[in-house]
């Protein structure tokens, strides 16, 4: 079976609604700060995946370029969210 | 795309898929190991669609993130799974009905190729968006966000003391 732009955008909407789900269900910093990479990935993807198969071939960089950009965002949410989460602890 | 790029989505969908789940639902070390799976799935699936720098970077930055998870939570137990408030329930079956949703739109949207209307769409002509045709709103969004998380690292070292 050929791989299309469904699978992919199906692909994103799972890892988006497992990021929302483990945002909105733990309490924890830690759960919900793990649940945003899980988000931003799936949006990362489908970016990707609109750029690569439903934009003309010129326009394919910035569907890439706003995943970059998301993934580094990530990593910053990640760090912002375990130091948040290290002040809450009590010692 | 070919069987070859079919079979690579399969294998590495799976892996992240995997990931996804043992990430959203488990605790402690196994959690940074679904990160980190859906790091590795997420760097191959972007490179079987010709977007190797995307790779590159998603993989060093989800695989640092899981690294600065599984640190944060060093120490704590493995069944550290809180249930929640209603509120949070609540939440979660919405996430639900977000993947059903995306799913619909997935399966029933009509794709094609084309340029935008408002013609070139590129790194100068965001910046051209942000800083000069619609400064004033994106100055009202970053003076929320800003606000927003300085309250919230306030919040936190009150919390703490």
């Amino acid at each position: 079976m050929s791989v299309g732009i469904v699978h992919f955008l199906f692909l994103g909407g799972f890892l988006f609604a497992a990021g929302a789900f483990a945002v909105a269900r733990q309490r924890s910093y830690l759960g919900a700060v793990a649940g945003l990479p899980l988000l931003l990935a799936g949006a990362g993807l489908d970016l990707v995946a609109v750029s690569r198969f439903a934009t003309a071939r010129s326009d394919q960089l910035a569907g890439q370029g706003f995943a970059v950009l998301l993934a580094l965002m990530v990593f910053a949410f990640v760090a912002v969210g375990a130091a948040l989460n290290r002040l809450e602890t009590p010692r | 795309m070919d069987t070859l790029h079919s079979g690579i989505f399969y294998a590495f969908a799976a892996v992240t898929v995997a990931g996804g789940l043992l990430a959203a639902l488990a605790a402690g070390r196994p959690r940074a190991l679904g990160l980190a799976l859906v790091a590795a799935g997420l760097a191959a699936l972007y490179a079987d669609l010709d977007a190797g720098f995307a790779a590159l970077v998603t993989l060093v930055a989800l695989g640092l993130s899981a690294l600065v998870l599984l640190r944060a939570g060093a120490g704590r137990t493995a069944t550290a799974l809180e249930p929640g408030t209603l509120v949070n329930q609540l939440g979660a079956s919405l996430a639900g009905v977000v993947f059903l949703v995306l799913a619909y739109i997935a399966f029933r949207g009509a794709y094609f190729a084309g340029y935008h209307a408002g013609g070139s769409f590129n790194t100068a002509a965001l910046g051209r968006l942000l800083v000069d045709r619609d400064a004033l709103a994106v100055e009202a969004v970053a003076a929320a966000l800003l606000t927003g998380a300085a309250a919230a690292v306030l919040f936190a070292r009150v919390r703490a003391r």
